[in-house]
């Protein structure tokens, strides 16, 4: 049978064990309000026992481990939809700023307006050919659509090197977050026990949803529990194990002196991924600089190089108050020399410039179709009816005009300027509801719950005050044995 | 089974909602101040499409009308001068009937310096300009059409081109008469009015010349009849642009409507939509601050 030091040390183990599950409870009830952190369980285990003679007496109580409660495959899909909904959130915020440019409500200076205003313009030339008062009009509102197309061109450019420089940025912002997820991944691979490392392992899932929201990837555990990380599209590892594969951002000629984005390989040779980030903040801003606000800056550059072109071309046919003719009416178009046609649409939107000659003289806008009338209003009659004539646009760049009219063209392009808005807002929404799903799942699994703490608390604060209880009592046997034994 | 629910589970969830419900209130207040239920092209990418080509039909349509009232200050301004032009011919038919009656040389030269006079008054008109524009003279609005009348044919330095503004898409009205077909009469002998006055003028004498007299006023009749059917011509020309005009602002004032209905905020909705909002929002803030006052901790002592 046991002695009287062996109960002794029960009720220490007791104390002991007590001591630490409350600590435990405190950790958890410090981090209540801490975002990813994972509650702790302090897992209890009675001591073997001791064979004396036929009895198996107990040894008391140690804590066997201090484990998270965690569901890995939940956390992986938080990381996930973070990725995209940032993809989504990046995107949407950036189109719904431009786009009250091509839509303004109320205004006359919209995009639609200006075109309608130019043509108008030639209508009223129409009715009053003699007067300077009016031709002088035509050359202001020209003027003011060439200004207008230029300005929003020069605010998608701006809109493109804004997301340049965020690119640049967040690829630095990349490199120390993977760096640090990798210094992570050694910490969790020497943990004495599997899982004990509960803490680490929480701070990397915190890393992991901050590289997620700056860049699209996909993360799994290694079988050392090492956190992977690879691009969205998988063209490229970020981290494996301990070691962190460093972005960089170059600026490359092909891409308009914009950025290129690589990584850098253990053996020094680069992977160009310009391409291949679809989601998170990065996806989204070379998606932004390189296909969505170029389509539109694209169709700018259709819209001016159609208007220039065809009211070029007429306007050459067409004479002037003093009877010379064969003058373009805009410049800046790399057009044919025979009839004023442009040979590409690239570039139109921020060359277009209204002829300085006419500009410097309005009297020499071609109105007429003879020369010696100044009354002869047929030319500017033809150049005002361009504004409802199909086929005045060339979108695939073949130099011949395959849509239009210019009207319908701005309101197609402001229309899909707003269906791309409100798709990604609602992507950008349903991505939010899948989040908060998963973190409300997470929080049901992972998360501190301070009634459960307060039980928790109570229970190990009872115990301990019973196995002190205990101890005094043994406290009381020795001395009864020791001190008043035979008196 | 029970789910275990958290503190920072409803907060997350509480939170996201409140969010959701500020943000609507945000966009419901500003198409209440605005008045516009589309702000940007994202609210509702067709619509806002559909009101741009409705405010480009609009203006396009009021471009239409300034053509139709510019048209229709030429046109007034050509009636005005053959009504004027008209007018001396009747009383040159008058007075040439009493030429034509009177028995002696010295009556009927006692009326040439009336007939010059209405010839010069004639000229005059047919030379008018209307806000710097030669009325008759074609398409050289800038060049004087007529010159000084004789005996001989009258010169014409104007041209036979006609001058006309689009009133709608693929619709156009002719706004000026020329100077030659109206006054001088190109398909025809003997059409020019003013060397036809001038030789009846002349004839007039002393000495006076019946014969040629009867000839020239014969030929004046004829041209007076013309003049009469250019001005018929001219009034049914602006009678089809008031009418053009006003069927135009009809158009313009539905497709207005049409405009508005997409644009425009339904009130009623907005501001029950919002008071609604308002309310929900209050009770949520009232249950998230409740559920977090709940806590066993508050029944330890």
């Amino acid at each position: 049978m046991p002695g009287l030091n062996a109960s002794l040390s029960i009720g220490l183990s007791a104390l002991q064990a007590s001591q630490a599950a409350l600590n435990v409870v405190g950790h958890n009830i410090a981090n209540v309000n801490t975002p990813n952190y994972s509650r702790q369980r302090a897992i209890l285990a009675n001591n073997d026992s001791q064979t004396f003679g036929t009895l198996q007496y107990g040894q008391g109580v140690n804590l066997n481990n201090i484990i998270g409660v965690r569901d890995r495959f939940l956390e992986m899909q938080i990381t996930q939809a973070t990725s995209r909904k940032s993809g989504a959130d990046t995107r949407y915020t950036a189109m719904e700023g431009i786009s009250p440019t091509f839509l303004e409500s109320g205004s006359d200076s919209d995009l639609s307006a200006l075109v309608g205003q130019f043509f108008q313009g030639f209508q009223d030339l129409a009715a009053r050919p003699e007067d300077g008062a009016v031709r002088a009009n035509v050359i202001g509102r020209a003027q003011s659509l060439t200004n207008g197309i230029q300005s929003r061109w020069q605010l998608l450019q701006d809109q493109r090197t804004q997301a340049d420089g965020t690119v640049r940025s967040l690829v630095t912002e990349i490199n120390t977050i993977s760096t640090e997820i990798g210094k992570l991944n050694a910490r969790i691979r020497s943990e004495p026990t599997p899982g004990a490392d509960s803490d680490a392992r929480d701070q990397r899932q915190t890393l992991a949803n901050k590289l997620a929201d700056l860049v699209g990837v996909q993360v799994y555990e290694d079988g050392n529990s090492q956190m992977q990380v690879t691009l969205d599209s998988g063209a490229a590892v970020l981290v494996s194990g301990i070691t962190a594969y460093k972005l960089s951002a170059t600026p490359d000629i092909a891409l308009g002196n914009f950025n290129r984005v690589e990584v850098t390989l253990g053996s020094g040779a680069t992977i160009d991924i310009t391409k291949s980030v679809k989601e998170g903040a990065l996806g989204a801003n070379l998606d932004l600089r390189d296909t969505i606000l170029p389509g539109f800056q694209q169709k700018l550059d259709q819209l001016a190089s159609g208007i220039g072109g065809q009211v070029n071309l007429l306007h050459r046919a067409g004479f002037a108050l003093d009877g010379t003719t064969n003058r373009d009416f805009f410049t800046g178009l790399a057009a044919l020399s025979g009839n004023g046609l442009p040979t590409t649409v690239i570039g139109a939107a921020n060359a277009l410039r209204v002829n300085a000659t006419l500009v410097a003289s309005p009297r020499l806008i071609g109105a007429a179709n003879a020369a010696g009338a100044v009354g002869n209003n047929k030319n500017a009659l033809a150049i005002a009816n361009l504004q409802q004539s199909a086929n005045t646009v060339d979108t695939d760049n073949d130099g011949v005009g395959d849509s239009g009219p210019f009207g319908s063209m701005v309101s197609t392009m402001t229309s899909s300027m707003g269906t791309l808005v409100q798709s990604y807002k609602s992507r950008s929404t349903g991505d939010e509801n899948l989040m908060v799903a998963l973190q409300n799942q997470h929080e049901r699994i992972s998360g501190v719950d301070l009634d459960e703490e307060a039980t928790q608390m109570m229970a190990f604060q009872r115990g301990y005050q019973a196995s002190a209880r205990f101890i005094s009592v043994i406290n009381q046997l020795t001395d009864q044995l020791v001190n008043n034994f035979g008196r | 089974m029970t789910f275990r629910t958290p503190n920072p589970y409803s907060n997350t969830q509480g939170t996201l909602d409140i969010q959701r419900l500020k943000e609507r209130m945000a966009i419901l207040s500003q198409q209440i101040t605005t008045g516009k239920r589309i702000v940007r092209p994202g609210d509702d990418p067709t619509g806002a499409a559909l009101i741009m080509d409705f405010r480009n039909s609009i203006s396009r349509n009021q471009s239409y009308m300034n053509q139709m009232d510019s048209a229709a200050t030429f046109l007034k301004a050509t009636e005005a001068s053959l009504t004027g032009i008209s007018d001396s011919l009747t009383r040159l038919m008058e007075i040439g009937t009493q030429a034509l009656g009177a028995t002696t040389d010295s009556a009927r030269a006692a009326i040439a310096p009336e007939v010059n006079g209405i010839l010069t008054n004639m000229l005059a008109l047919a030379n008018k300009q209307d806000q710097g524009k030669y009325i008759f003279a074609g398409t050289k609005t800038d060049t004087q059409p007529f010159g000084a009348p004789s005996v001989n044919p009258t010169t014409y330095s104007g041209d036979s081109n006609s001058i006309s503004v689009d009133v709608s898409l693929g619709a156009s009205v002719t706004t000026n008469l020329t100077g030659d077909a109206v006054f001088i009469g190109n398909s025809a002998p003997n059409t020019d009015l003013f060397q036809q006055v001038s030789i009846f003028a002349q004839a007039l004498g002393p000495p006076s010349n019946v014969a040629q007299m009867q000839t020239a006023f014969n030929n004046i009749e004829t041209i007076f009849s013309g003049i009469q059917s250019q001005l018929t011509v001219v009034g049914g020309r602006e009678a089809s642009l008031i009418q053009m005009k006003s069927s135009m602002e009809e158009y313009n004032a539905s497709l207005q409507a049409i405009q508005e209905s997409y644009e425009a905020v339904d009130y009623p909705r907005a501001l029950t939509d919002y008071e609604s909002a308002n309310t929900t929002q209050q009770a949520a803030l009232r249950i998230l601050a409740k559920s977090n006052a709940q806590n066993l901790f508050n029944f330890l002592t």
